[in-house]
């Protein structure tokens, strides 16, 4: 009795403590880049002819033009620069910059936006000053507004120049707005020009060149890089410390694995996991790469799962960042708020969390995290009821922190340990905030444990809410199920009632539906279960994975006959 | 052996004369399981297996100096005795001339099958028993709690505590750390220490045997029947005394010869003989007569649910953690929780697969064999019969001694038995 108040006291403490962690994580910081202006090269079109300017290092150089002036945007209002270096831009630089000169009735305009001015809600910088009286702004990637003396410039021809020297007749809309510009046609760089009765304007929009494995990718892949190194490091620690136990307490020490090999000479059997890793990989790389790979992205798509907003190549918006900024989703207009619940309402119903199981990026980095473990045959950590139980209350604590921080002023992005994975590999800079020590949890307990994370996912339990509607289902045949318990040992997610269940609702005995609220259908269960038809995923009522005895049996029975142990042996 | 001469102490007459009967018990049973129509010709290695330890008296079917450990339930993971470098023995006894030895030691009311064991014990003239390095006694009944002690007395014994319950995490993990022992007192016999590279080699090992054997069972399910019930439950009575590699071989040439049948359209039986199916106390070799009796009868054998036959070594470990404590949780995972065997608390599971048997094999009646004193067994007899009483599959229920003397009567009731379900008179 007095322990267990204790254990209350102690898990309190610990919940206010996340709390609080979570709330100053900006602060503690883990990676903080010193100066995430410095950036690369610009990409130059026509700078013989045309307005342009490039930056290497710490040099701004403006080409075509002798008379122009150099505007900086900041949160003051329009500036000019004097100077031709970093250190001479303002500090409340908003990371826009803009080149004019006027030669007769022809006015040439130069603009930049930074690549993380480009941030994930924010509308594109735009100066609407007096001082540039032409102007184009790169609105969701999806989209340019034009603007003419400050107002946006409707109905209007505008011809559209592209790097490689095509034009394009497009027209504006009653918004300003022009669409039907291909983004990897943007990212080579583009320009604008507008013929009035007796002047011409031509802007000259300039996007950073491809960043992707070069040696400014690698410097935004180092704080991922310290994460990768420290948890191993605290990896091999434990299994040090183990194999310390062990000959402590004298256990075989062949039991922690790492130079055993295995014996078996197992067939390769393709089937539901094999689909099931493609696709993560798939995902996985376009939800990094996705708009540089297709030069497509689906903006309006808001897909719930872990794929980190600050990277501006993935393929789509990602759904967290709202779920956990609900105070900036309610500022937004009524359209954007319908469009991102209908959205995850429709992700939710129709796949639930096979998101997680199939798409999630952070799923697949800790499903990679436990094959490693796998081929290294390191001893792991297996969790019971009890241990389960602390995560589902670990779980309601992040659930809070999700939904609640943005109301209270921090921001759940600084915590979140995806932030640390998809922007570096698209090559963005991004300072860490707490989300960089929460990562090396993440990997490390992943490694021991597989999907540790999943277990207290805020966003995948919300997904997980839906389940009963959902599509696809989870069936058991209490019958042919022999009550083995392998489905039970194979869960990621500890899910205990599919080895328990015995009857339906209903009293059906051949289909009962065992799907939970945990269950990320990832159909490890399936795979593991000996007994024909004993288990089943099913999609609309049709079973689309089924136990098989025989398929079991084949994952296991090596290829070649009897062969006498010739494994070395351990003293 | 044929010449009788009274010579000797008494002891050794007595172990002579125990010689004899049990050989040809053993001999008579095997005659009449030759003797069977539609014998498959790759069974007859099960039959030399069996004539090797029975008539011939020798040590178990192995590699040279392989170390042997006497097993007495399926609760001992096989693949752990394998993993040591040894190599496990079914002990579990079915001599009538063994019984009548032991009859004389334990308790009225102890079961046959223990008292068979004790018999072998104390009479110390069959070598397979005789050369043990090590027994492994599961705690799964009283009579294997009392036969535990009796055996330590006189031999290194392992005793393993099997949990009565399996649905609680605790339980497993409990079977997990019993395993562990007794893999140290295997590291003692055979001086191998346990490694995940020897753990993973054993898996492979009675991995393909249970491929062969889920082959086997694919084939069984054909109707009419591919294999007589008596030919199958000799082959699997002979994985208690082989090493697991030579019978995989030996069962993938009778599942290739089975195959083959089947494509020739040659079956065991036919169409309209009534399915059988027998569950309940094992039956060992030599006790072989309820089979025997299903089979002259008419009737057919289709399935059995008993552990010496398909159950002992049914179960495959799901192995989901390719490490050392990953197999040795798949073991204790697939030893304790699937197993049917009726002395945990709870058993609906084996009502559970006993109906799926039923719709798998097409079973038209139940014969429910229950070894006298065999307690768990007699117990969910009731819940059996309410259970097959909702399904209309009729079921009997057969209790026998380790003797011949109630063959005549078992005869009456199997047959009335067999007539009930051909001429559907329920």
């Amino acid at each position: 009795m007095k322990k267990s108040v204790i254990e209350k006291i102690l898990f309190a403490v610990f919940a206010v403590a996340l709390c609080a962690v979570a709330y100053f994580a900006a602060d503690l910081a883990f990676f903080q880049y010193d100066d995430p202006l410095k950036r690369a090269s610009l990409n130059v079109i026509n700078d013989s002819e045309e307005l342009s300017f490039t930056y290497e290092n710490d040099a701004i150089t403006l080409h075509g033009g002798d008379n122009t002036t150099l505007y900086a945007l900041t949160s003051g209002g329009t500036t000019v620069v004097e100077g031709k270096e970093y250190s001479s831009l303002p500090s409340n630089f908003l990371g826009s910059f803009a080149a004019i000169e006027t030669d007769g009735n022809v006015t040439r305009i130069a603009k930049t936006d930074m690549e993380y001015t480009q941030g994930y809600s924010a509308k594109a910088n735009v100066f609407l000053s007096e001082e540039i009286p032409f102007e184009v702004s790169y609105v969701d990637k999806e989209k340019f507004t034009v603007y003419f003396e400050s107002k946006p410039l409707a109905n209007s021809e505008v011809t559209v120049t592209l790097a490689d020297g095509t034009e394009k007749q497009l027209t504006t809309d009653e918004n300003g707005d022009i669409t039907g510009l291909d983004l990897n046609e943007v990212r080579n760089g583009l320009s604008f020009t507008y013929k009035t009765d007796n002047h011409t304007y031509t802007i000259n929009y300039q996007v950073e060149a491809d960043t992707i494995f070069t040696t400014r990718w690698l410097s935004a892949m180092l704080p991922f890089g310290i994460i990768i190194l420290i948890s191993a490091a605290c990896i091999a620690l434990d299994v040090f410390l183990r194999k310390l136990l062990y000959k402590k307490e004298k256990l075989p020490l062949g039991r922690t694995g790492v130079t055993a090999k295995d014996m078996r000479k197992k067939r390769l059997v393709l089937g539901f996991e094999t689909i099931r890793w493609v696709i993560m990989i798939l995902s996985f790389a376009l939800l990094i790469f996705g708009s540089r790979l297709t030069g497509t992205v689906f903006s309006n798509i808001e897909l719930p799962v872990f794929a980190c907003p600050y990277n501006l190549d993935q393929m789509t918006s990602a759904g967290c960042y709202y779920l956990s900024h609900l105070d900036v989703l309610f500022s937004e207009s009524w359209i954007e708020i319908l469009s991102f619940f209908g959205t995850f309402l429709v992700c939710a119903v129709l796949l639930g969390r096979v998101l997680c199981g199939f798409v999630c990026p952070l799923g697949f980095i800790q499903d990679v995290a436990h094959e490693a473990r796998q081929s290294l045959h390191i001893e792991g950590i297996s969790l019971n009821e009890r241990l389960y139980d602390v995560l589902r209350l670990v779980k309601w604590i992040m659930l809070i922190i999700f939904l609640g921080i943005g109301f209270v002023g921090g921001s759940f992005c600084d915590f979140c340990p995806a932030m640390a994975v998809s922007p570096a590999l698209a090559g963005f800079k991004l300072s860490l905030g707490l989300g960089g020590f929460v990562m090396i949890i993440v990997l490390v307990s992943g490694f021991f444990k597989r999907r540790y994370f999943c277990n207290v996912c805020p966003l995948g339990f919300i997904l997980g809410l839906t389940h009963k509607i959902s599509l696809f289902k989870l069936k058991k045949d209490a019958v042919a199920c022999t009550e083995c318990g392998a489905c039970y040992e194979a869960c990621p997610m500890g899910i205990k009632s599919i080895f328990t269940v015995r009857e339906g609702k209903k009293g059906e005995l051949r289909a009962i539906d065992v799907t939970t609220p945990d269950c990320i259908m990832c159909g490890e269960c399936v795979r593991r279960c000996p007994e024909n038809n004993a288990l089943a995923l099913t999609f609309c009522g049709k079973k689309v994975y089924n136990a098989n005895r025989m398929k079991f049996m084949k994952q296991y029975a090596p290829k070649d006959k009897y062969a006498p142990f010739s494994g070395k042996e351990k003293p | 052996m044929s010449e009788y001469k009274r010579q000797g102490t008494p002891e050794e007459r007595r172990r002579t004369r125990f010689l004899n009967k049990s050989s040809a018990t053993a001999v008579k049973y095997l005659r009449k399981i030759d003797e069977l129509p539609h014998k498959p010709q790759t069974l007859d290695p099960f039959l030399d297996v069996l004539r090797h330890i029975f008539v011939d008296m020798n040590d178990a079917v192995k590699p040279e100096n392989t170390p042997t450990v006497g097993t007495y339930c399926v609760m001992v993971p096989p693949e752990l005795i394998y993993a040591a470098g040894a190599m496990p023995v079914k002990l579990c006894g079915g001599s009538y001339t063994a019984f009548n030895v032991g009859d004389d030691i334990a308790p009225r009311d102890v079961c046959p099958l223990v008292k068979a064991i004790m018999g072998f014990e104390s009479i110390g003239a069959m070598p397979v028993y005789q050369k043990c390095s090590l027994m492994a006694v599961p705690i799964t009944c009283d009579c294997k709690k009392k036969l535990a002690g009796y055996l330590g007395e006189r031999r290194p014994t392992v005793t393993l505590h099997v949990p009565t319950g399996r649905d609680r995490d605790e339980d497993m993990e409990h079977y997990v750390r019993e395993l562990y022992q007794f893999s140290d007192e295997l590291t003692k016999v055979t001086g191998n220490q346990l490694s995940y590279e020897r753990l993973s080699w054993a898996c492979g090992l009675t991995a393909a045997a249970q491929y062969e054997l889920s082959r086997f069972i694919k084939l069984r399910r054909k109707a009419p029947l591919v294999i007589k019930g008596t030919h199958y439950l000799a082959a699997l009575n002979a994985l208690s005394y082989t090493h697991i590699s030579i019978w995989t071989q030996y069962m993938h040439a009778l599942c290739n010869e089975l195959e083959s049948k089947i494509r020739r359209g040659e079956m065991a039986s036919k169409e309209n003989r009534p399915r059988i199916l027998i569950t309940g106390s094992p039956l060992v070799f030599p006790n072989f007569k309820l089979p025997l009796l299903i089979e002259e009868m008419g009737g057919a054998l289709v399935a059995d649910e008993t552990c010496m036959g398909e159950r002992g070594a049914y179960d495959p470990p799901a192995i989901v953690d390719q490490s050392t404590d990953g197999i040795m949780r798949a073991l204790a995972n697939k030893s304790t929780r699937p197993c049917t065997c009726p002395t945990f608390t709870d058993n609906k599971r084996r009502i559970y697969r006993i109906m799926q048997m039923l719709e798998d094999y097409k079973v038209q009646g139940v014969i429910y064999h229950v070894l006298r004193g065999c307690l768990v067994y007699d117990y969910e007899y009731q819940v059996m019969e309410e259970e097959m009483g909702k399904l209309g599959i009729p079921i009997i229920r057969v209790e026998s001694d380790y003797n011949e003397e109630d063959v005549e009567q078992l005869r009456i009731r199997v047959e009335a038995f067999i007539e009930l379900i051909k001429y559907g008179k329920r």
